[in-house]
C-alpha cells in the first residue's frame, strides 16, 4: 500500500461559518496504479490531491503514506500544476534544476538528471528558452519534466490538459501514459484530477468519482480495459455514460 | 533580445565580480558621501562653479535614501505577509505615513542629528538621507507586500510542493516576483524624493539654518544670488536634466529587462514593439550594446546567485515535518530585532517627547489649526479643479495620437519631479512684485501657482496611463458605430479614464499636501510671504520660528513643538478621514462599475 487516506476531512475557515469541503475520505493507492479523482468543479478533488502532497492539512483524519502517518510535505510526491506554475524569468532547465536543488542534489547530478527529463518530455534543444517562449503544450511539458526530474515515487496532477487545446492534450496524454509504462523511470503511481471524463476513462487503472456537499466518494472502480482506448470504442463509451450518469445522480 | 548564451554564462567569476562589483560600489558610496564633500565648506552656497558637485551630492543623499528605502521595503513588505498579526497593524501604519507631509519628520530627524549624532556634518547628512528616505519608502513597501500577496497560488504550492524554502524560496521566487511593481514605485519614488529635496537639504533648527551642498539648496538659495533669475533657471535646467537622464538611462534599460519577471507576459505582448525610447532600446544597435553593458552583468548576477543557492538538506525516504531552515529562523530572528527595536524606539521617544510637551504652555497659534485645514483643503481643491480644467482638454486632445501621448506621460512624470522651490521665483515675480491684485491676493495667487506644481502633474499622468489603457477594440467598434467625439467622449472615454482619474486625485491631494508647507508660506529674497493655512502653521512649528509678524522673535521651542504637535494630528486625522471616508470609497465605486476586463 502506497498511500492511505484515513477519515479525512477537510473544513475550510472562512470569514462566515465554516466551510466543510471534503467529509470522511477513505482511499488506498497501491504502488504502480494509475488513479483518476473526478468529478465536477468545486467538489474538493484538487483539496483532496493538496492533502496527499501535503500542501494542506487535514482538519481530521490522517494521510498515510508507506504505512507511516504523513506530517507536512511530501518530498516524495511530484506535482504538476494546471497553469503551469514556471517562473517566468528561469529558463526551462533553470526552473527543473530549482526543484534539484532546493532537494541538495549535487549540482552536476542535478543537471544530468535535468538534461535527462527534459530529453524524456521530448523538449530537447529547448533547455535554454523561457517559459513564455514556449507554447501551453510544451510549458506543461516543462512542468512534467520538473515533476519527474526529482524522482518521486508518487506524481500527482492537477488537472494537467485542462488548460491545453484538445490536439495538444491528446498528444501529452499518450505520451504520459509511455512514461508512466517505462519501467526505466522511478515514477510508478499516477493520481491525477481531471474534470474530463473521457480522459479518465482512457488513463486510469482505477477512477475516484468525488461529489455532492461536503465531497465524498461516491464510488471507486476499476477500468479493466486493455490500454489504448480510443474514444469511439464502445466499450470506453460505456464507461463514460456511466459515470455522467453516477455524476448527475449526485 | 539579448544574447541568450552570453546571459546563462555563469561561472564563479562572475559571481564574485558581481560581488566585489557591489561592495565597491558601496565603499565608493560611502566614501563619497563622507570624504571630499565632508570637508567641503558649507557656506559656499550658490556658485555655477560647485554646481556640478551639488547635484553629485544630492544624487549620493538620493541613492543612499532609496537603498535605505529598499531595505525597509523589502523588511517591511515581506515581514507583513508573513505574519497575519504585524499585517493588520502595519498596513494602516504605512497607509497614514505615505498620506501625511514629509515636513513631520523634521522635528524627528532633526532631533536625532543634533542630540544623538551630534550636530556635526553627518548628523546633518544623516538627517537629510532619513528625510528624503521618509518621501521614497512607503509606496515601496507597500508595492513589495502586493507583490508577495498576488503572487499566482500556484506558484506558492509550487514552491512548497518541492520544498522551495529560506533564502532560496526569497531569491528564486519573492524577489523576482516584486521586481516590476517595484520598480514601476521606484520611478514614483525618485520623483517624491527629488520633490522633497529642497526641504530636506536646507534644515533649520530654531535659529541656525543648516544648508547641505546641493541642487535643493542651489535652488532654494538661487533668489540670494547676484543673478536670481539666471541661477535659478540655470538650476531648474540641470535638475529637470539629471532627472530626464535618469529616466533615459536608468529607468528605460531597467523597464525592459523588467518584463521577464512579469507573471502575465504573453508572447504576443512581448513582441510587440513598445515603441518610444523602450523600443529604441530593444531595436538599435547602440543601445543594444549600452544595455548589455548595463544589464547583463545584473542579469548574470542574478544568474550565478540561483546557480549558488544550495540547501544542504539530505535526501528524505519518509516523509518528514518540515520545519523552518535555519536562514529562515535567522531572518526571522532578525526582522523581529530590528522591529521591536523600532517600535519601543519610537513609542519611548513619542511619550518623553509628549511629556515634554504637555509640561509647557500650548501656543496661541494653536486655536487657528482648524480654520487652517479648512482654507487649506480649500486651496488644494482649487489647484486641483484649476488642473483639471487644463489636462482634461489636454488629454481629449492626446487620445488618437499615441506618440503626443507617450511623449506627455514621460513629460509629466520629469515635470512631477520639479522642487516647489523652482517656480517660486516666477510666482512671486508675477503675482506678488508685479502683482495688481493686492499684497494678500497676490501672495494667495502665487501660492495656488506653486500648489497646482505638487497637484497637476499627477492629475495628468494618471489620466494619460488611463486613455493608453483603452482597448483598441472598443474604439473601433465606437466608430463603427458612428458615434459623435463627444458621444464617444461621454460613453467611452470618460468613464474608461474614471478609475484612473480617481487614482489621480489621490496621489494630486497627497501632493498637495505635501506642497503646501512650501505655497502658503514663501521665503523668497529676504521676504517672508504667508497666508494663513496648515502649511504655514507647520513651518512655523517645524522651524520653531515666530510668525514674522510679531517682529522676528523666535518662539520657545516647547511652544513651537506643542503647536506640531497639534498642527500634525489634526493634520493626520482629516487626511486619514478624507481619504477614507470620500476617496477610497470614490475609487472602488469606480474601480467595480467601469474596470475593463476580458
Amino acid at each position: 500500500m502506497l498511500l492511505r487516506l484515513e477519515n479525512v476531512t477537510k473544513i475550510y475557515k472562512t470569514d462566515g461559518p465554516p466551510a466543510t469541503i471534503l467529509a470522511d475520505i477513505n482511499l488506498r493507492v497501491d504502488s504502480g496504479r494509475f488513479v483518476c479523482l473526478v468529478g465536477q468543479s468545486g467538489c474538493g478533488k484538487s483539496t483532496t490531491l493538496r492533502l496527499i502532497n501535503g500542501l494542506l492539512a487535514p482538519s481530521s483524519g490522517q494521510v498515510y503514506f508507506k504505512e507511516q502517518p504523513q506530517a507536512g510535505i511530501n518530498l516524495q510526491c511530484g506535482m504538476v500544476f494546471q497553469n503551469f506554475a514556471l517562473l517566468p524569468w528561469m529558463t526551462v532547465s533553470q526552473n527543473i534544476l530549482l526543484a534539484l536543488e532546493a532537494r541538495g542534489i549535487d549540482r552536476q547530478k542535478a543537471k544530468k538528471q535535468a538534461a535527462f527529463y527534459i530529453d524524456k518530455v521530448g523538449l530537447d534543444g529547448f533547455e535554454d528558452a523561457y517559459p513564455r517562449e514556449l507554447s501551453g503544450g510544451m510549458k506543461q511539458r516543462v512542468g512534467i519534466a520538473r515533476a519527474l526530474a526529482v524522482e518521486p515515487e508518487l506524481l500527482l496532477m492537477d488537472e494537467p490538459f485542462s488548460a491545453l487545446d484538445p490536439l495538444t492534450s491528446l498528444n501529452l496524454r499518450e505520451e504520459l501514459l509511455d512514461i508512466w509504462a517505462d519501467s526505466n523511470l522511478a515514477v510508478s503511481t499516477v493520481i491525477m484530477v481531471t474534470h474530463n471524463i473521457e480522459e479518465a476513462v482512457q488513463l486510469a487503472d482505477s477512477i475516484v468519482l468525488i461529489g455532492g456537499k461536503p465531497g465524498k466518494i461516491v464510488q471507486q472502480f476499476d477500468v479493466t480495459l486493455p490500454r489504448p482506448r480510443p474514444k469511439s470504442d464502445p466499450a470506453v463509451l460505456r464507461y463514460v455514460d456511466s459515470i455522467f450518469s453516477l455524476m448527475a445522480e449526485c | 533580445m539579448l544574447n541568450r548564451k552570453m546571459l546563462l554564462h555563469r561561472s564563479r567569476n562572475d559571481y564574485w565580480l558581481g560581488g566585489l562589483l557591489l561592495v565597491v560600489l558601496f565603499t565608493a558610496i560611502l566614501a563619497g558621501l563622507i570624504h571630499p564633500f565632508y570637508h567641503r565648506r558649507i557656506h559656499i552656497l550658490v556658485s555655477l562653479f560647485w554646481l556640478p558637485l551639488d547635484v553629485a551630492e544630492s544624487l549620493l543623499r538620493m541613492i543612499a535614501a532609496y537603498l535605505l528605502s529598499l531595505i525597509f521595503a523589502l523588511v517591511v513588505g515581506t515581514y507583513a505577509t508573513r505574519h497575519p498579526r504585524a499585517e493588520r497593524i502595519i498596513l494602516p501604519i504605512l497607509d497614514i505615513l505615505q498620506s501625511i507631509p514629509i515636513v513631520t519628520f523634521f522635528p524627528a530627524a532633526l532631533a536625532v542629528a543634533v542630540d544623538v549624532l551630534g550636530g556635526g556634518r553627518l548628523g546633518f547628512e544623516f538627517a537629510a538621507v532619513v528625510l528624503i528616505f521618509t518621501s521614497m519608502a512607503w509606496n515601496l513597501a507597500f508595492s513589495v507586500y502586493e507583490s508577495i500577496v498576488l503572487l499566482p497560488p500556484e506558484v506558492r504550492e509550487c514552491a512548497e510542493s518541492f520544498g522551495i524554502r529560506g533564502m532560496q524560496r526569497f531569491v528564486a521566487i519573492i524577489l523576482p516576483a516584486c521586481i516590476p511593481s517595484l520598480l514601476y514605485n521606484s520611478i514614483l519614488s525618485w520623483t517624491a524624493g527629488w520633490f522633497a529635496l529642497t526641504a530636506c537639504e536646507i534644515l533649520t533648527i530654531s535659529t541656525q539654518n543648516v544648508t547641505l551642498p546641493g541642487i535643493g539648496s542651489f535652488l532654494a538659495n538661487a533668489a540670494d544670488s547676484h543673478h536670481p533669475i539666471a541661477y535659478n533657471l540655470i538650476g531648474v535646467a540641470v535638475l529637470l536634466a539629471v532627472v530626464a537622464g535618469i529616466e533615459l538611462f536608468v529607468w528605460r534599460p531597467l523597464a525592459v529587462w523588467a518584463q521577464r519577471f512579469r507573471y502575465e507576459m504573453s508572447v504576443s505582448t512581448l513582441s510587440r514593439d513598445p515603441g518610444g525610447i523602450a523600443g529604441w532600446y530593444q531595436r538599435g544597435r547602440l543601445p543594444r550594446l549600452l544595455m548589455q553593458a548595463a544589464i547583463a552583468p545584473l542579469n548574470r548576477g542574478v544568474n550565478a546567485l540561483l546557480a549558488h543557492l544550495k540547501r544542504p538538506a539530505p535526501r528524505t525516504t519518509v516523509p518528514r515535518v518540515e520545519k523552518p531552515g535555519a536562514s529562515v529562523r535567522m531572518l526571522d530572528m532578525l526582522q523581529r530585532v530590528v522591529g521591536w527595536t523600532l517600535v519601543t524606539g519610537i513609542i519611548g521617544g513619542g511619550v518623553y517627547y509628549l511629556l515634554d510637551i504637555f509640561s509647557h504652555p500650548f501656543s496661541p497659534l494653536v486655536k487657528e489649526i482648524p480654520v487652517a485645514i479648512a482654507w487649506s483643503f480649500l486651496r488644494i481643491t482649487a489647484a486641483y479643479l484649476l488642473s483639471l480644467l487644463w489636462t482634461i482638454p489636454l488629454v481629449i486632445w492626446a487620445f488618437r495620437r499615441p506618440r503626443v501621448l507617450r511623449a506627455l506621460s514621460s513629460f509629466s512624470q520629469i515635470l512631477a519631479s520639479m522642487p516647489t522651490i523652482a517656480l517660486t521665483f516666477v510666482a512671486v515675480g508675477v503675482f506678488v512684485l508685479h502683482s495688481p491684485f493686492g499684497p494678500h491676493w497676490g501672495v494667495e495667487l502665487a501660492g495656488l501657482v506653486l500648489l497646482m506644481n505638487g497637484v497637476q502633474w499627477y492629475v495628468l499622468f494618471n489620466m494619460l496611463g488611463g486613455v493608453s489603457r483603452i482597448p483598441g477594440d472598443l474604439i473601433e467598434a465606437c466608430d463603427a458605430m458612428g458615434l459623435s467625439p463627444l458621444m464617444r467622449w461621454r460613453k467611452l472615454v470618460f468613464p474608461a479614464i474614471l478609475p484612473a482619474l480617481f487614482t489621480g486625485t489621490i496621489t494630486a491631494f497627497g501632493g498637495g499636501w505635501n506642497t503646501l508647507i512650501f505655497s502658503e508660506s514663501i521665503f523668497y529674497a529676504n521676504h517672508y510671504y504667508h497666508v494663513l493655512g496648515i502649511g504655514w502653521l507647520l513651518d512655523v512649528a517645524s522651524t520653531g520660528q515666530n510668525p514674522p509678524i510679531s517682529s522676528g522673535a523666535t518662539l520657545p521651542p516647547h511652544y513651537a513643538s506643542g503647536l506640531l504637535l497639534c498642527a500634525v494630528g489634526l493634520l493626520i486625522v482629516t487626511i486619514v478621514l478624507v481619504n477614507r471616508l470620500l476617496w477610497k470609497r470614490l475609487k472602488a465605486w469606480a474601480l467595480d462599475r467601469f474596470r475593463i476586463e476580458y
